[in-house]
């Protein structure tokens, strides 16, 4: 989230996916393994691109599953997520990649922000307003910092430069 | 080794993007966990208070790399950085 506010505000350069893609592609081109052997790139380069998304299922699964005993219905609930998720990404990868980048990983940091701080707060017991339905009032939350927090770093920029001697 | 230690930097990399945003959060979490439960403060305002440092701690370090960016160098004309995100795949 702190990426796509600065990005927003500016203060980073945008990314241009289809461009770091080709270039990624490009670059491991020279890499190919034999043919039958093991490809090392294309295994470290697939770890590389899921590992951290991977290694937040497996903690929310045994979060979630191990606080209340539920591990496997938890563990069901993340097959059933997986497969969603592939079809999804099947279905709508083309109307998804229009998506601006910025905007999309500004959404999942509101969303992973808001239900980070709603899990820890399970986790050490606490009673949430409202229960459940205190996420969205986080989401909601997260999201007007965010939109400061870029309102601010953009001011913040602009006095710098007002301020900077003229060269 | 200096393969080992690149190797270690980049997945490192992959879950820490600010060492400054990390450990504040890692910290703050750790002080509510340790303290709320225990204080007696109503368990509905440890919620505000898990929420408002989380919020104070990502504005504080969005200021940090501003200034850290402004100091080198003269920012990006933000309106246009902005504009060009959003409109141009509209």
């Amino acid at each position: 989230m702190r990426k796509a506010v600065l990005r927003a505000a500016g203060i980073l350069t945008l990314h241009d996916e289809a461009a770091i893609f080709a270039a990624a592609a490009r670059r491991l081109q020279g890499c190919e393994s034999r043919p039958g052997a093991l490809d090392t790139v294309a295994l470290l380069t697939s770890l590389k691109a899921v590992v951290v998304e991977g290694l937040e299922v497996v903690f929310i699964v045994i979060a979630l599953g191990a606080a209340r005993g539920n591990l496997l219905p938890a563990g069901l609930g993340a097959a059933a997520a997986l497969v969603l998720v592939v079809f999804l990404g099947l279905a709508i990868y083309r109307p998804l990649a229009r998506v601006p980048e910025n905007a999309m990983k500004f959404a999942v940091g509101v969303l992973l922000s808001a239900f980070g701080c709603f899990w820890f707060g399970e986790g050490i017991g606490l009673a949430w307003p409202a229960g459940d339905l205190a996420i969205p009032g986080l989401i909601l939350g997260f999201l007007v910092v965010g939109a400061l927090a870029v309102l601010q770093a953009r001011r913040q920029a602009t006095r710098a430069a007002a301020s900077a001697p003229a060269p | 080794m200096k393969r080992l230690e690149a190797a270690a930097r980049e997945v490192l990399g992959l879950f820490i993007e600010d060492t400054f945003l990390a450990t504040a959060v890692l910290l703050w979490l750790a002080a509510c966990g340790l303290l709320v439960p225990r204080s007696g403060i109503d368990p509905r305002i440890g919620g505000v208070l898990i929420f408002a440092g989380c919020a104070a701690i990502l504005v504080w370090s969005t200021a940090k790399a501003v200034h850290k960016a402004t100091a080198h160098r003269p920012p990006a004309a933000p309106d246009r950085a902005l504009s060009s995100d959003w409109k141009g795949h509209q």
